[in-house]
């Protein structure tokens, strides 16, 4: 219905006017200099109702005089002869029209290696990861990484092995001509399509006896798309067009040679050419456009047109900002869910367990207006909240054994340091403080156990970059990274702030033989080292400087710890990475999906999907410095996360933009103690306190097949990523067949369940409270009374099924 | 993995599921058939990661001899050149060890690498090799399961299967010595990347085998069935988003595996008795006999049913068999017979297994599908000891791959005349892992995945092929 709605919108939505687009006017004209330019045209209508709809590949082109340029059906403007063409389209009524300036047809222009050649390595996948650009090259052949580097491209291209690639007696036989148009066997194959503009570049440049260029030549510094943002329909096209601005004021259109991806599967793709299609799902995207080592960004909006009449009322700001984006997509929201389902969703995700029988008979039936609030206030006050981000943060802190023989003291110290810092909220600026300038004996000093497994300099650079900032830096090591601005520069001098670190691994109790004295041993130790805080850059050999990234260079004495001023230099209510980084994980914690997803890859190519709600998430977080309970309060008491689960007649596509909660399957550990609180059971786990639950387990060498089956995670990395909450089969095999399980129905709750003298009605009512914070409907009641009448003779064994059916619903599974 | 569509196999099983499924009675509810099962799956693939193909390495535990295997070296001196002699093979001027005359008559069809070189000279060490020496320390069907999923999403086989004697004999106990516990290292080191992604050992233990087999009569598993869809009010309610379709396809998975039995492929009494005994290597020696021998306590006559297991299991949609081959650790003191006289044995069984597994592969049309990988943790020295025995060796080890689409037929480098180090460029354990990660994925895909840690990644993309075999 939605569909054909936005269709009607369409048709009484009149053309106004029409606009061509070169992206590079001067005086109303562009330029096409030698036989290789060309240009990307985009035609957008202007409609009565103010939208502008893509009609590239809609319009006619008709050109004046009609032998200077040609035309595809995409919008390409190729030369044809020196001279001034006009290009005028036409479309229901409207026109519009623009100038072309061909030039240095004949007279070719030098080529420039950098500008030119190295963007085709690039586009054609020459000089990717999988390809020549890998560290080692391809059959000898290598290239710089997406073409960094072109001076050494030059090298390898021009100058290493002369006389192998090139051919300057006869270019057209030059080996890389050869093997990049099939002429001779490639393992890639053809790429390059023989005396296609492409190819012609690459002839002209051997021509012209390889150049590499002129020092004062333009260089590029910077792209743009066009265009920048825009409002698309479901189901439509938009063409994109990338301009090169260079170092003398000079533009050149880029478009084709431009790699493109789309963040947004689901909502969009894009191809080659640039041309965005958007697909069934509202919401909002975005294009990234590389080209060499510049990036760029289009953002697309598509809605969905329904009428959004009916908001809860706003809580605080983020309902506000949310339901801002729901009016710009028309996408209505679901209704808020009930008290049994808002009980059960935030004791799961504050407490990481099930409502007790008590919990729940409780809130029910209190009729308090603060009711909600009051339960948020209640559950962030209880150690389970401590317990359950304790679980989390252990996991991304890498407290981990590599052997569950090692000594288990450092992770149950650091274990318990997490949970007591969350216990007493203290301030996340501190705690990230006192993790990263741990100093002393592991055990004594409880953070000391973060550097136990982010041992070398890289570890410690990526794990802060991903953890506290939401940046995956790993790729600057080496190389430019490609998604982003940062080189080699930056992620060397983050490394600079950690350079002095000493550390020591565990030594054991020792006994001397001639004196007979026990030497103690120790745990792990981490120290300073003296000297100044500084790194090299393995590629340019130079030193260079702590600095955060777009920070300043800092100066710093032996006697500052340089972990502290980057811990300052993070914690600046300025930085633009901290709290975000934050704001988002916890964001995604309680919504389920980050506003940036995967949530610790907070790149300006990569925007968020509610740029304005992450920001004021982070602010909120800011002001109150680092106060994760309140930020916490603040999402749980939204009305945004009071939404149902359940999808209306317009939101069920809707991923993206919180419209409905999104349910989740409950993290393997607190699945895990919810089978064992409804089932009963007690928990065992070896060499820890009896009663431990697997929530409360410090770390992960606690063996259990079920634990790890439902993606507990392995400690091993920074990633959040590491924790699944995917379904697998050994997962429905577990569940289903599996003796454990068969083992815990079998237990106390059945025993009493059997014993209970109550009505069967009561007995059920009571398990679907516990299990589900809910009572039965008339149609399961009914359902589940006829199924133990049927089966009268065996009472116990019926029970047992129900019990086993109530866990395998989603309804328990998830989240919801 | 591997996805063959048109086996006896699933013919029977989706005949079989669907009766069973309509028997219950919950086909309706049960969600979906296998075939649109099927469609959900392939359009979760879309990005074509993982590629159509399997392997299967056949690990010679003990560290067996670059020389007697596939390098014999006859122009060499006495005390160095292989013991048990030559044999011409298919390709002109190539030999193989005295012991292969069915992998020598078949050499168009085989590749072997004479430069290859493991770097380690202990037996507790070979992860190096099985892992091909990837920084997470996991074998390579961990690594293979971490990235393409723990379970075929196409039968819900396991993806990482290792394949020793006890798997092709239920009840067998063989002793212990060196090898066990160098196995069980290996095991352990299989869940480096998480317990899901370990190895699924088919003989015995391991809970998930045990979940394979349904613990209640089948009948009443229906009723559960057909009661949870009616409890399952919330599913209901929220199907439409889609948020149940990855549980659903596995829960699907679950019942059907549960119903036919997924043993079925572990099952070797399943096959045409005819294959069965083309494989069979059970006549070749008298296993009480090589078992007597301290370094051989572990190897059995069994390898020839543990290839036809791999290849079942594999044409079942597992993408990584690891069989286990034991007793390879010939110094030819007093724990394993003078002159080499181990090779007599053991050499002869693989000859006739992975000649048998080749044929067969081939037969099925499945030569470019499956690559096989015959290796060992190390080689052994090329000059003969006193006792007529040879020990660990670092510099040289014998390499063997067959089909996965690879180029066929040749020789890779060359030993030195000694057959003691590589004369041409050295391979290394990080060659066997970009080869066979090549083999398996669309590297630069894998490099491209953000939901992979970097750690899998890193370890993934860590290695360079081996030139030739592209």
């Amino acid at each position: 219905m939605s569909s054909s709605h936005a269709q009607e919108l369409k048709s009484t939505d009149k053309l106004q006017k029409l606009r061509i687009d070169s992206g590079r006017p001067a005086d109303g004209s562009f330029r096409l200099d030698g036989r290789d330019a060309w240009q990307q045209l985009q035609v957008t209508g202007i409609y009565t109702s103010g939208q502008e709809r893509d009609l590239t590949r809609t319009v006619r082109f008709e050109t004046a005089p009609a032998n200077l340029v040609a035309l595809d059906a995409t919008g390409l403007v190729t030369p044809l002869k020196d001279g001034k063409a006009t290009i005028t389209v036409k479309y229901e009524g409207a026109s519009a029209s623009v100038q072309a300036i061909v030039a240095h047809m004949t007279d070719d222009v030098p080529i420039n290696f950098a500008n030119q050649v190295v963007p085709l390595f690039t586009k054609f996948g020459c000089n990717a990861g999988a390809c020549h650009g890998k560290a080692s090259g391809q059959n000898g052949f290598k290239l710089s990484l997406l073409g960094f580097e072109p001076e050494e491209d030059y090298e390898y291209i021009a100058k290493e092995n002369r006389g192998r690639r090139i051919l300057h007696a006869a270019p057209a036989h030059s080996m890389l001509l050869l093997k990049a148009s099939g002429g001779i066997a490639h393992g890639g194959g053809r790429k390059i399509d023989a005396d296609s503009p492409s190819y012609r570049v690459l002839l002209r440049w051997i021509e012209q006896g390889t150049p590499y260029g002129q020092p004062n030549d333009p260089a590029v510094t910077r792209i743009e798309v066009l265009p920048r943002e825009r409002l698309l329909e479901r189901n439509s096209g938009q063409q994109l067009t990338v301009i090169a601005h260079h170092s003398d004021g000079s533009t050149v259109d880029v478009t084709r040679m431009t790699q493109f991806e789309a963040n947004e599967r689901d909502l969009a793709a894009v191809d080659a050419a640039g041309l965005v299609s958007t697909r069934n799902a509202p919401g909002t995207f975005a294009v990234m456009a590389r080209y060499q080592t510049h990036v760029a960004v289009f953002r697309g909006l598509v809605p969905l047109g329904a009428p959004v009449a009916q908001l809860p009322p706003a809580k605080n700001f983020i309902d506000e900002h949310v339901s801002r984006q729901w009016k710009k997509l028309g996408l209505p929201p679901s209704a808020l869910c009930d008290d049994s389902t808002f009980l059960r969703r935030v004791t799961i995700d504050i407490a990481g367990r099930l409502p007790t029988l008590e919990d729940t008979q409780k809130f029910l039936v209190d009729k308090d207006a603060d009711r909600h609030e009051k339960l948020v206030d209640r559950l962030l006050a209880s150690p389970d909240y401590a317990d359950l981000f304790a679980s989390k943060w252990s996991a991304v802190l890498r407290n981990r054994r590599i052997n569950a023989k090692d000594d288990a003291r450092p992770s149950i110290a650091f274990h318990g340091w997490i949970r007591e810092s969350l216990d007493k909220n203290v301030p996340f600026d501190q705690f990230v403080r006192e993790v990263l300038t741990a100093q002393g004996e592991a055990i004594k000093i409880p953070p000391v156990a973060w550097y136990r497994e982010v041992k070398d300099v890289s570890s410690q650079v990526e794990d802060v970059a991903q953890l506290f900032l939401g940046q995956r830096i790993a790729c600057a090591k080496c190389h430019h990274h490609p998604l982003e601005k940062w080189n080699t520069q930056d992620y060397w001098a983050l490394a600079a702030f950690f350079t002095r670190i000493d550390i020591k691994a565990p030594k054991a109790d020792k006994k001397d033989k001639k004196s007979g004295k026990n030497e103690p041993g120790q745990s792990w130790l981490v120290s300073l080292k003296p000297g100044k805080a500084e790194a090299t850059n393995p590629k340019t050999k130079k030193s260079i400087k702590p600095a955060g990234l777009d920070g300043p260079e800092l100066t710093l004495t032996p006697e500052e710890d340089p972990r502290s001023k980057l811990v300052d230099w993070m914690a600046d209510p300025k930085n633009q990475f901290f709290a975000r980084a934050l704001a988002n994980r916890y964001w995604k914690h309680f919504l389920g999906r980050g506003l940036v997803e995967p949530e610790d890859d907070l790149r300006a190519t990569n925007p968020a999907t509610n740029p304005e709600l992450l920001d004021a998430l982070a602010k909120q977080f800011t002001d109150s410095k680092y106060d994760l309970k309140q930020l916490v309060r603040a999402i749980c008491t939204s009305n945004t996360y009071r939404l149902s689960a359940l999808p209306n007649e317009h939101n069920a596509d809707d991923r993206q933009n919180y419209s409905r909660f999104l349910p989740r399957r409950l993290h393997a550990e607190v699945l895990f103690d919810a089978i064992d609180a409804v089932t009963l059971t007690k928990p065992a786990f070896k060499g820890v306190a009896a009663g431990t639950r697997a929530l409360q387990l410090p770390d992960n060498q606690f063996e259990s097949y079920f634990l790890s089956a439902f993606g507990r995670p392995d400690f091993a990395s920074a990633c959040e990523c590491e924790r699944s909450g995917d379904s697998s089969l050994a997962q429905s095999l577990h569940l289903f067949n599996s003796a454990e399980l068969a083992k815990k129905v079998a237990g106390e709750r059945l025993k009493k369940l059997v014993a209970d003298k109550r009505p069967a009605q009561d007995r059920l009512r009571e398990l679907y409270l516990v299990a589900l914070a809910r009572e039965p409907n008339q149609e399961e009641m009914a359902r589940m009374t006829a199924y133990l009448q049927d089966r009268s003779g065996n009472l116990s064994a019926a029970y047992e099924d129900l019990l086993w059916a109530v866990l395998n619903t989603k309804e328990f599974l998830y989240n919801h | 993995m591997l996805r063959i569509s048109d086996t006896s196999y699933a013919r029977t099983c989706r005949g079989i599921s669907r009766r069973e499924l309509l028997r219950v009675g919950s086909l309706a509810l049960g969600g979906l058939t296998l075939s649109q099962l099927l469609q959900v799956q392939a359009s979760q693939e879309g990005r074509r990661m993982v590629k159509d193909k399997a392997v299967v390495l056949l690990f010679l535990q003990g560290g067996p001899s670059q020389i007697e295997t596939f390098d014999p070296k006859m122009s060499a001196p006495a005390e160095i050149r292989s013991i048990t002699g030559e044999m011409q093979s298919r390709l002109p001027g190539v030999t193989f060890g005295g012991t292969f005359p069915k992998l020598a008559a078949m050499a168009d069809r085989l590749a072997v690498v004479r430069s290859f070189a493991s770097g380690n000279a202990d037996h507790q060490n070979y992860m190096t090799v099985a892992g091909g020496d990837n920084p997470t320390r996991a074998p390579l069907g961990s690594l293979y399961a971490r990235i393409a999923g723990p379970n075929s999403p196409h039968t819900g086989m396991p993806n990482n299967v290792i394949v020793p004697a006890e798997a092709v004999s239920p009840g067998l106990r063989l002793p212990q010595n060196f090898e066990t516990d160098s196995l069980r290292k290996l095991v352990n080191a299989s869940s480096n990347l998480g317990a899901n992604y370990a190895f699924f050992d088919p003989s015995g233990g391991g809970e998930l085998r045990q979940n394979l087999e349904l613990r209640i009569p089948r009948e009443r598993l229906a009723d559960r069935r057909a009661l949870l869809n009616q409890l399952d009010t919330f599913r209901r309610q929220a199907d439409r988003t889609g948020v149940f379709e990855n549980a659903a396809a596995h829960e699907q998975q679950a019942y059907d595996l549960l119903l036919r039995g997924v043993s079925q492929a572990f099952d070797l009494a399943r096959e045409d008795p005819r294959v069965v005994s083309a494989y069979d290597t059970s006549n070749l020696f008298s296993q009480a006999e090589v078992n007597r021998w301290g370094d051989m306590r572990r190897s059995s006559n069994l390898l020839g049913k543990q290839m036809l297991l791999a290849r079942r299991l594999v044409e079942q949609g597992c993408g990584f068999v690891t069989v286990m081959d034991a007793g390879w650790d010939m110094h030819s003191n007093n724990n394993s017979p003078r002159n080499l006289g181990g090779m007599y044995w053991l050499g002869p069984q693989v000859d006739h297994a992975v000649s048998a597994f080749l044929h067969d592969v081939e037969a099925r049309g499945l030569s470019d599908k499956i690559l096989l990988v015959v290796t060992g943790e190390m080689g052994r020295t090329p000059r003969i000891g006193r006792e007529g025995g040879r020990d660990h060796w670092a510099s040289l080890t014998p390499l063997l791959l067959a089909g996965g689409g690879l180029r066929m037929g040749q020789v890779v480098g060359q030993s030195d005349r000694q057959a003691g180090t590589p004369a041409t460029e050295r391979y290394t354990p990080r060659h066997l892992l970009g080869t066979v990660m090549e083999t398996l994925f669309n590297v630069g895909e894998v490099r491209l995945q953000s939901d992979l840690p970097r750690d899998v990644v890193n370890a993934a993309t860590a290695g360079t092929v081996i030139r030739e075999m592209f």
